[in-house]
């Protein structure tokens, strides 16, 4: 009975391991009074490559990065940039490589978003904090089912 | 916490000492008690042995009481710092807590402010081994690049470059004298993404590779044929003009156009290189106009038109018009490039005011670059420490022509070139390449003539 029982609970612990990875999808996030509120792919790939420096309003932009090793900064390269995490980036029509605000953890750059205009990061829906602005991406937010995170 | 601490350690302490003592205590008796009833089976060696054992014990006591005093002062001096004993003294701590939190934000905000507002200095280098045929094998210090960049304020920047090129001196009497040129110094007034005032001395947005020519960047060492005789990069010019980009329905665009000097009646028969202007001087009262757009339709396409028009000569008569088109495009590992320029030549003289100018330069490469790494080399010294190496293949042909170049000679002048190419970055602003070169030529050599060669180069961006 009780090799039973211990399948029945390491099949239970499984599902929700899964059921938690599922449903924490990445989300991009910025400054509250930040006037955008949705962001393409294609903005997002640029702006993570170095391709785009401001925001539309002319503002430069701060762009926060996970460290390498997280799993997360793997997983919003494969599915943005669909490359190596680990790739670097010219500047456009430069020699300079782009180098993006790399923070310790999600709570850093979510501090960071709450603190500078300026700001975007991406980290887990579970990890966001009062004081900052989740966008969609391409019009869709992380409840939509074609999320592009979901 | 702290009490409950300093009672475990002064415990511990208490214990260890009595413990000491009984050991020190058991340790003597049996000493006594050998040298007494044993002396005869105990030789002198053994003796010295045991006493050196019951030092060396007696110093690691003495260490570890040493250990654990420190540690109880070091207690009793937190246990001596203000304790919080109310929700009062709770509420100034976190008060002061907050504050401090909010001067290190001040602070970090500060610093990135200035980093922001400071000027940027990085560079690269290129150094070159070449083994061209006729010619003496030489070690080349090619180039050492400054590249300069920053801003004073939000929407106020400004860029520099200055080249040092086998500058071994500056002494232009000597053997070793090289060149320093100023190759970009712009000021930028931004107004929106999409208009952005720039004056100065700019690269011309004539054709990808001449905006995007830094060796770190690029692939292979040896320029495209074209890239040096039709359109001289690196080509730039004093003017004024702007730069912008904007997010189209299903596509990305960037472009230039600037004001600008414009090439002089130096045009050769194999080269326009030399027609590159003063800046600041020009041979006409004429000033030309050049321009680029970029289209992105997609993450990994990129399409390019280019234009050129401007006087070229003294009398301010003939024209040169130029058109070009450049494609790159990302396909898994694979990487696909090509240009192709052309410019049409009014009828006109050349400086000499004898020499008409060619009819017509033109020119164009295509090349294919495979990216790649092992994973078994990731142990290796080639892997070893670097997040994302990677080998590169690389094959381009390329070829430019004058025609009707105004000379005696008979005919065009024409020259083309294979190269096949390898090279291994460690990071990416890191790059050993090593080609080899195939050339062959029609009347007036261009770049190379027919001669064949090997080129190896180290190239870095820092």
């Amino acid at each position: 009975m009780k090799p039973v029982i211990n399948a029945l609970l390491f099949f239970l612990m499984t599902f929700d391991v899964g059921l938690a990875t599922d449903n924490d999808p990445i989300v991009v996030i910025v400054h509250p009074s930040n006037q955008f509120s949705d962001i393409s792919t294609d903005e997002l790939r640029r702006a993570y490559s170095g391709g785009m420096q401001r925001w539309q309003d002319g503002q430069k932009l701060l762009v926060l990065e996970n460290p390498l090793e997280h799993e997360i900064r793997a997983t919003f390269h494969r599915v943005i940039l669909k490359d190596d995490p680990a790739k670097q980036y010219f500047l456009p029509d430069s020699p300079v490589l782009f180098m993006p605000t790399v923070r310790s953890s999600s709570r850093s750059i979510v501090i960071y978003c709450k603190r500078f205009k300026n700001a975007i990061g991406y980290v887990r829906l579970s990890e966001v904090r009062p004081g900052v602005k989740i966008l969609t991406i391409n019009g869709l937010g992380p409840d939509d089912d074609a999320y592009i995170f979901e | 916490m702290n009490i409950r601490t300093i009672q475990e350690t002064i415990s511990r302490f208490a214990l260890l000492k009595c413990g000491v003592l009984l050991k020190r205590l058991s340790i003597s008796v049996v000493f006594i008690l050998v040298t007494l009833i044993v002396p005869s089976l105990a030789s002198a060696d053994d003796l010295d042995n045991l006493a050196k054992q019951m030092q060396s014990m007696e110093q690691r006591h003495q260490r570890e009481m040493r250990d654990l005093r420190a540690q109880i002062e070091a207690l009793t001096r937190q246990q001596t710092s203000p304790a919080i004993t109310s929700t009062a003294q709770l509420q100034e701590r976190v008060s002061d807590l907050e504050e401090e939190v909010e001067i290190i934000h001040d602070d970090d905000a500060g610093i990135l402010e200035r980093m922001d507002r400071a000027v940027h200095m990085d560079l690269y280098a290129s150094i070159f081994f070449k083994d061209i045929e006729g010619d003496n094998s030489t070690f080349d210090a090619n180039k050492l690049d400054l590249v300069l960049s920053g801003s004073l304020s939000e929407r106020l920047s400004m860029g520099a470059e200055v080249e040092f090129e086998r500058t071994a001196t500056v002494d232009p009497d000597s053997s070793r004298s090289g060149d320093i040129e100023l190759e970009q110094a712009w000021l930028e007034y931004y107004i929106s993404e999409g208009f952005r005032p720039r004056f100065g001395v700019v690269l011309l947005p004539f054709g990808k590779f001449n905006l995007n020519h830094y060796e770190p960047v690029r692939d292979l060492s040896a320029r495209p044929i074209m890239m040096r005789r039709i359109i001289p990069t690196s080509w730039s010019d004093v003017g004024f003009g702007f730069s912008g980009s904007k997010q189209l329905k299903n596509s990305f665009i960037r472009y230039q156009a600037y004001v600008v000097n414009g090439l002089t009646a130096e045009l050769t028969s194999t080269s326009t290189r030399s027609a590159r202007s003063a800046f600041g001087k020009d041979n006409n009262d004429n000033k030309a106009l050049v321009g680029r757009v970029a289209l992105f339709p997609d993450d990994d396409l990129e399409l390019g038109f280019s234009a050129y028009q401007g006087k070229y000569d003294n009398e301010n008569d003939a024209t040169i018009l130029g058109l070009g088109t450049d494609v790159s495009y990302s396909w898994k590992r694979f990487e696909f490039l090509g240009e192709y320029a052309q410019f049409d030549v009014d009828d006109g003289l050349l400086a000499d005011g004898v020499t008409p100018a060619p009819d017509e330069y033109q020119g164009f490469y295509l090349q294919a670059n495979y990216h790649f790494w092992p994973s078994s080399l990731n142990d290796t010294f080639l892997g070893r420490g670097f997040s994302n190496p990677t080998f590169t293949t690389s094959l381009r042909y390329g070829r430019a022509q004058v025609r009707n170049d105004g000379t005696a000679a008979i005919g065009d002048n024409d020259e083309d070139r294979w190269t096949v190419g390898f090279n291994y970055r460690p990071i990416e602003a890191y790059v050993f390449k090593f080609e080899y070169l195939f050339n062959s030529t029609e009347n007036e050599a261009l770049e190379m003539g027919g001669t064949d060669g090997l080129l190896i180069s180290v190239n870095a961006a820092f």
